[in-house]
């Protein structure tokens, strides 16, 4: 086995780990607090796939997070972790509800597909301003964007309170959202709908654009080695606004389809933590879009259980968050399994030194 | 001398975190009151060995015995418990201390509950005295030169009372008077019962001070030898397995017009000292322009303007007939500049990424193999320059952080110096690495210095910069205090004083740097 095999099945075995410690924790802890604890555990691990229902809420609560995620490999991936994710998720479904109830007089495919670019850009917008503070002022990108979350919230909600709400409904919501540009519903009984087809395009299109193009390939140069990228005639300033942008359209796109998918008006009167999760799903996917897909599967998953399980049994779903902070714990964790796999290394290059000298007698 | 042997490590193995056998059953015996060498070429594991002697890494296999005790060297701590110093390539002082600071940092003399500065002061001045190594102990490490903050350092693992001394290249900073000087002292140090380890590439200075010699190649020890009893070649051919030649083989230039010209170039203003003062030279094409130098006279920030790192402050800079000033360095690469950084990791390529993205980190910026990238040629590209180079490497796609330093500055080169150059920057092209991809590295410069690239070369190694330069220059303190028509005409002595700042040479002889009529675009 090559060192490099070595190392990536190191990684495979690390995540697996943390999966399953993971869930050990989660069993302790159904153990200790439940009243029929076999119940519980039988509802988190196999209550999604009890039915096509169920499971459809998992492809459905996961599609948001392959969204988010996905914006999240962008920008972590030149190094340049943030939070402005949030707010652009929430501000692109803000515009999208502008453009859905506008009452342009479109045919409803192109209404969605209006609402669509209309976030893209709006969110693309947002995320270029912490980016372009940070490449004109040396503000913190981080500190910038949290601030900018709330301007946003803000600024959304009096929108919603003064332009898109409807005071004929029974509660604080916009206009309804015209019946015909909703993206059509494949699972009956779930909001899972043919936006799925578009989450998984973009995974397409981003793992093309990540290994098969200059800006791709640049955006992962700047990550490893910003001098070095400079060095070499990359330039850092574009690269940064490219993959701002791009994170930001993705967001947009996915918090429009969030929208249309789920809900038939526009309520959200918090940001919706959708931002915060995509950090997450980079993380598992090591900020390889290829491997978001399965890193949102999976969360949604654990979640989807969770809260199947406190519907069946006397365990809360709140089992799910100390699922997700054991697993990140441990894949972030470098050290996790270094002795492990430093003692493998030893015996693979002494057996690999000993076939070597046979060969050169 | 004598036959006691103070230090003894038995069948060490260390294999690193990247897959590197760094060590196998490697042996090391070192005598009580000896100068000991420790030769290999890059990679040979020199370097590891010493660490683990003083505590930084731990051996994965093996025994250490000191003073016919075993001994469990956990950290440096434990080292220098056990009266083992170490003095660092890369010197690990506090530059804004003083002497005196510096040296008892760590083991502070107190008077009540502050640091007693006059004893402080007094231990640093008995200290120098008894083993006659002279510092001034209120003066402030950043305002020394070298060679004497080398021997802070030195006196500083003295001071906390080692009986064996490791040092790891010395003199690869040092100007040849300064090594002189080094020389003596440690001479004396041995006659004083102390024992040193040596490590050196320089067979000459090895054969100058060192008593024994132990040479590793590739992980493991080849044999304990007397220095009076092996010749210069004997030690180079036992070190890389083959005759090793001093001597670079080339054909005189062909020289053509400027290529690039540097003009009345001031940097630094702002700071306390500027880094640059008034630099004007040439580069014409087919020639090799050696800048020789100690280190950190102007070399970095000239090479780094030039390369279009940093802006232009005063002056100007001429590539192929226009000013670098509005040009990005995308802009410079297209038009032919290539730059082997000094530092290979910190602009020279990402440790992080696959040795394939290194490899072609300029190639995905040019129109011909993007904005889609041309997968099958870039594939292709990388095949042939890992071939042609001969980078050791099990798989592309292993990181360049998983290669030893001569195999990833072979990455480094093997991106600048393929394709069109019409300008090269090699900033100290073979620091660091073996014999073998040095001289594989100089050949390719050669090579392209023959098809007419101009070369600008910055080497603080003298053997490199007088024997590869056609025409040579020599910076002290920001300055351009010598120029030389004809590299092979001059003398290491005299380019010694040079460096140092002893000799200075008129204005006029200097301005025969910048000679040449400009040539425009077409020429090159």
């Amino acid at each position: 086995m090559s060192n490099r095999q070595l190392n990536l099945l190191f990684k495979v075995i690390k995540t697996m780990m943390s999966v399953f410690i993971a869930l050990t924790m989660a069993f302790v802890v159904i153990l200790l607090v439940s009243e029929q604890p076999w119940a519980a555990i039988k509802g988190f691990i196999g209550g999604p796939f009890t039915s096509l229902r169920r499971f459809g809420l998992v492809l459905e609560n996961a599609l948001p997070l392959l969204f988010t995620g996905l914006g999240c490999c962008l920008i972590f991936s030149m190094g340049c972790g943030q939070i402005i994710t949030e707010g652009a998720f929430y501000f692109a479904a803000v515009i999208s509800t502008m453009v859905a109830i506008s009452g342009l007089p479109l045919p409803g495919p192109v209404l969605f597909a209006a609402a669509c670019l209309a976030a893209a850009l709006a969110a693309a917008v947002v995320c270029l301003v912490p980016m372009v503070f940070y490449i004109r002022w040396e503000a913190n990108l981080f500190v910038v964007g949290m601030m900018l979350n709330y301007i946003l919230l803000n600024l959304g909600t009096y929108l919603l309170n003064y332009h898109l709400i409807d005071p004929s409904f029974g509660y604080p919501a916009s206009y309804l959202f015209p019946p015909e540009m909703k993206p059509t519903v494949l699972i009956r009984g779930t909001y899972v709908t043919t936006a799925v087809f578009l989450g998984l395009a973009l995974v397409v299109l981003l793992y093309l654009f990540f290994y098969r193009t200059r800006w791709g390939y640049n955006i992962r140069l700047v990550g490893s080695n910003p001098n070095f990228a400079r060095y070499s005639g990359v330039s850092l300033t574009a690269t940064y606004l490219i993959g701002q942008l791009l994170c930001g359209a993705v967001i947009g796109v996915g918090s429009a389809c969030e929208l249309f998918s789920r809900y038939d008006r526009f309520n959200w009167y918090a940001l919706p933590g959708y931002g915060w999760d995509g950090i997450l799903i980079a993380t598992l996917a090591s900020f390889r879009p290829q491997f978001v897909p399965l890193a949102a599967l999976f969360l949604s998953y654990i979640r989807t259980g969770a809260d199947l399980m406190s519907r069946q049994s006397d365990v809360a779903a709140e089992l799910a968050p100390v699922v997700q902070s054991f697993m990140v714990l441990f894949i972030a964790a470098n050290a996790f399994l270094k002795g492990t796999q430093q003692k493998l290394r030893v015996k693979q290059s002494r057996q690999r030194k000993r076939a070597g000298k046979g060969e050169e007698g | 001398m004598n036959d006691t042997v103070l230090l003894s490590m038995e069948h060490i193995t260390k294999i690193y975190g990247n897959g590197i056998v760094a060590n196998e059953d490697v042996d090391l015996s070192v005598r009580k009151g000896e100068i000991h060498a420790l030769m290999g070429e890059n990679g040979a594991g020199k370097s590891t060995l010493m660490k683990i002697l003083f505590g930084i890494e731990r051996p994965d296999g093996g025994e250490i015995w000191l003073d016919g005790k075993k001994v469990e060297i956990a950290s440096p701590t434990v080292a220098l418990g056990l009266g083992i110093g170490m003095v660092h390539q890369h010197f690990m002082l506090v530059p804004s201390l003083t002497v005196a600071e510096n040296l008892i940092l760590g083991s502070e003399p107190v008077k009540g509950v502050v640091m007693d500065h006059a004893k402080a002061i007094r231990s640093t001045r008995e200290i120098a005295e008894r083993y006659n190594l002279p510092v001034d102990p209120r003066a402030k490490v950043k305002d020394l030169p070298v060679g004497m903050k080398q021997r802070v350092e030195i006196l500083k693992a003295l001071y906390r009372g080692a009986g064996l001394l490791i040092l790891d290249e010395p003199t690869a900073v040092l100007a040849p008077q300064e090594t002189e000087q080094l020389f003596r002292q440690l001479k004396s140090l041995r006659d004083q019962g102390h024992t040193i380890i040596f490590i050196s590439h320089k067979l000459r200075e090895i054969k100058e001070i060192c008593d024994r010699i132990t040479i590793m190649r590739s992980g493991r020890s080849v044999g304990v030898y007397d220095v009076a009893g092996v010749t210069l070649k004997e030690i180079s051919r036992l070190m890389v397995g083959r005759d090793f030649v001093d001597k670079i083989e080339k054909r005189p230039p062909s020289r053509g017009g400027a290529v690039l010209e540097a003009k009345h170039l001031s940097y630094g203003f702002g700071q306390p000292r500027l880094s640059l003062r008034d630099v004007s030279f040439a580069v014409r094409s087919g020639e090799i322009l050696g800048i020789a130098g100690v280190e950190g006279n102007g070399q970095r920030e000239l090479v780094e303007l030039v390369s279009g790192l940093r802006p232009i402050e005063e002056g100007e800079i001429l590539f192929r007939g226009k000013s670098i000033r509005k040009e990005s360095i995308l802009r410079l690469r297209e038009r032919q500049m290539a730059h082997i950084p000094q530092d290979r990791l910190l602009y020279g390529g990402a440790a992080k990424s696959t040795i394939r993205d290194n490899l072609i980190a300029d190639r995905v910026q040019k129109r011909e193999y993007g904005p889609l990238l041309r997968m099958g040629r870039l594939d292709r590209l990388c095949g042939e320059l890992i071939r042609e180079f001969g980078v050791k490497c099990e798989d592309s796609r292993n990181t360049l952080g998983m290669l030893s330093g001569g195999n990833m500055q072979k990455v480094v080169a093997a991106r600048e110096l393929s394709g069109d150059v019409a300008f090269l920057i090699a900033d100290q092209p073979s620091r660091g690495i073996d014999v073998g991809a040095a001289k594989a590295i100089h050949q390719k410069i050669l090579a392209l210095r023959d098809r007419g690239t101009a070369v600008l070369l910055v080497s603080a190694d003298l053997n490199e910069v007088m024997e590869l330069s056609d025409s040579l220059m020599v910076m002290y303190d920001g300055e351009v205090v010598a120029w030389f028509p004809d590299a092979s005409k001059v003398e290491e002595q005299e380019l010694g004083s040079y460096m140092l700042g002893l000799k200075k040479q008129s204005e006029e002889e200097i301005r025969g740097a910048c000679h040449v009529q400009p040539a425009t675009e077409p020429a090159v």
